[in-house]
């Protein structure tokens, strides 16, 4: 069997694979994407008072730090069975949207925008955030960098640290937020807003404008037609931190609600010899194989995906954009893998917005910063949405609260079979026999996990030794009969 | 964010301090503070990138203390090297954000204080896939060779306040 290797891939965190085997008619018959995983999180908890959990977590990955602090914070509320107080949670909340703020401006513009500001195609040299600055001006440059740093700012005013993060306690968080600090977070939530806009604006004219990108994303390899999963508030708009998990069908019909507690009841793991990452899918459906369609188990947790699984979101420009964002994609649910772009951006408008509203609201300055404990049942979930992906803690202790067992679902993993999906069906559409592979067909393939905004194994960051991308075609014997490297 | 333009010269660990070898950086950068009080300004840091830009600003000469794997590499070995010596490799090394080379290229670009040079000491380790919060052994045999080479290339090559 032929088989072409991209190893590793760029601009993704932590080390990964994708082996691509071709037929012997040279077309594309599957492809696989491997990374390593860090091990040991469980065992590593385990005896440890879980009230030491969240703050440990925020080591896990250097990428999303906040929402494991976020989910294990409120697993471990469970643990003691106590709810926080309206201030304590819309603190928590307010450092939330600072983190999805960061986040998402440092994907559009670093992860994103090389492949529509400077061309999919393009020489990869300049395909990167410089050659994003050297298109759109070094004054944009500078905007990204101060308000990814201003929303750094507020996650260590709040949080303690902003990476880090040591706010939340059982029951509520550590300290308030002063009358000071809170004028500070409005001024500061307002340009957020500024620059949420401006940001879907550029979007709008560099990429929408375009009507080869725009082709891209509406007809090109990318659709995936699989359920979608998010978090949801009592009026079925995206909520990043609270609310019951809600999942639609590939047509946007309700298959579920649930309470994060009941989380095994709708989703199981499924492993694959091939890898040691595991695929989550819907329990009730069952696992069909690495299949879309409605009768798939797979699911999809993106921002597209907490936007189709929503009515709507709760802040009103986020609610305008995300109207027009469904109009011209012509219906909802969508399916197109490089939409969660948008989606991405209609979410950072959120997150701005809802900062702004919780830095204005009367609690966020109050004095009641944590419940009294109860006694302690010894299991809690808590699930939030990370940026990307629903996110799930689930901790068991004894009767002292010493933890027993841990397991985690972490944003990445619950899209790991649909990214598999989305690279296969990438290399089915770009590579074909007779085609030479080119250095931009191999970013276009990239692109489609790209998407996703992956994480994995992203606490560790040593030095590469080797790295650099290799794409390596070999006849049906073996013999490599063309190969492209990028440094 | 901490205001850095105070100092001149910066030592920054990076790493994870829960991920076996990953925090090698950290655990030299502690032995060096030791070694050298209030000689230089010494900090740690989990992330690269964007968050490095905001730490190394200002400062004259960082020297960043980290884990490094190389093809058939000898756990415990010192590579001193500079950003040149990554220039064709470092760019992918870490993201959901930019490289530390990406991120020196644009605070220059905007104006803000770069460091004029940024040396690297980069250690050979075995293990940083697992959890723990203790070295491989073979690098805990190797921790005080590691901090005295260290600390031999930090007197010959940066003058202390």
């Amino acid at each position: 069997m032929n088989r072409i290797t991209i190893d590793p891939i760029t601009r993704l965190e932590g080390h990964g694979k994708i082996e691509i085997f071709l037929n012997p008619d040279g077309e594309v018959e599957n492809a696989y994407f491997q990374v390593p995983e860090l091990r040991g999180f469980e065992k590593f908890c385990e005896g440890r008072p879980v009230e030491e959990l969240p703050s440990i977590v925020t080591k896990i990955c250097g990428v999303c730090p906040g929402c494991h602090h976020m989910a294990s914070g409120k697993a471990v509320d469970a643990v003691f069975g106590v709810t926080p107080p309206p201030t304590a949670r819309k603190i928590r909340e307010l450092f939330y949207m600072a983190h999805f703020v960061h986040s998402h401006i440092a994907h559009f513009y670093a992860l994103a925008a090389p492949d529509f500001v400077v061309g999919p195609t393009a020489d990869p040299a300049k395909r990167n955030i410089l050659g994003v600055i050297e298109k759109v001006g070094l004054e944009i440059a500078g905007e990204v960098i101060k308000h990814r740093r201003i929303a750094q700012e507020i996650q260590a005013m709040i949080g303690g640290h902003q990476t880090h993060v040591i706010m939340n306690i059982p029951g509520g968080v550590r300290k308030g937020i002063t009358e000071e600090q809170r004028d500070d977070i409005i001024a500061k939530a307002e340009g957020f807003i500024g620059f949420g806009k401006f940001s879907m604006q550029l979007f709008k004219d560099v990429v929408l404008g375009n009507k080869e990108y725009l082709d891209i994303i509406l007809n090109g390899p990318y659709n995936l037609t699989l359920h979608s999963m998010g978090l949801v508030d009592d009026n079925n708009f995206v909520n990043f931190y609270d609310g019951k998990v809600r999942v639609v069908d590939t047509k946007g019909k309700e298959l579920y609600k649930y309470e994060p507690k009941d989380y095994l009841d709708y989703v199981e793991e499924r492993v694959e010899p091939w890898t040691y990452l595991k695929f989550p899918y819907l329990k009730k459906i069952g696992w069909k194989g690495f299949v879309d369609g409605n009768d798939s188990g797979v699911y999809q947790a993106t921002p597209l995906s907490r936007l189709n699984a929503a009515d709507g979101m709760a802040t009103p420009l986020a609610q305008q954009e995300y109207m027009e964002m469904y109009k011209i994609l012509k219906g909802k649910p969508v399916h197109s893998t490089l939409a969660m772009h948008w989606a991405r951006l209609v979410e950072l408008i959120y997150a701005a917005e809802h900062c702004l509203e919780l830095a204005k609201d009367p609690d966020i300055t109050g004095t009641e910063l944590r419940a009294p404990l109860g006694p302690i049942p010894g299991e809690g979930v808590g699930i939030v949405e990370a940026q990307r992906g629903t996110l799930t803690h689930h901790y068991m202790t004894d009767d002292k609260g010493m933890v027993r067992k841990v397991n985690l679902i972490v944003g990445t993993t619950n899209n790991h079979a649909a990214i598999c999906m989305s690279i296969k069906k990438a290399a089915q559409g770009l590579i074909k026999k007779g085609t030479p592979v080119t250095e931009g067909t191999l970013n276009m393939v990239e692109m489609a996990f790209r998407a996703y905004d992956p994480c994995f194994s992203c606490a560790t960051h040593s030095l590469p030794g080797h790295m650099k991308m290799v794409l390596v075609i070999r006849d049906s014997e073996g013999n490599i009969i063309d190969s492209v490297k990028r440094v | 964010m901490s205001d850095s333009s105070s100092g001149t010269v910066l030592v920054l660990g990076l790493g994870n301090d829960i991920l076996s070898d990953d925090a090698i950086g950290l655990r030299v950068l502690d032995v060096m503070e030791k070694k050298f009080p209030g000689a230089f300004d010494f900090k740690k840091c989990g992330l690269g990138g964007m968050d490095t830009l905001e730490l190394i600003k200002g400062y004259r000469r960082v020297v960043m203390i980290d884990a490094i794997k190389t093809q058939d590499g000898i756990p415990g070995t010192v590579y001193f090297l500079t950003t040149e010596d990554f220039s064709k490799t470092l760019h992918i090394s870490t993201f959901h954000d930019i490289s530390i080379l990406n991120a020196l290229e644009i605070g220059r670009k905007l104006g803000m204080e770069m460091p004029e040079r940024m040396d690297i000491i980069a250690v050979e380790i075995v293990e940083d896939m697992e959890f723990s919060e203790r070295l491989s052994p073979a690098l805990e045999r190797a921790f005080t060779a590691i901090c005295d080479e260290t600390e031999r290339w930090i007197r010959m090559n940066l003058v202390t306040k």
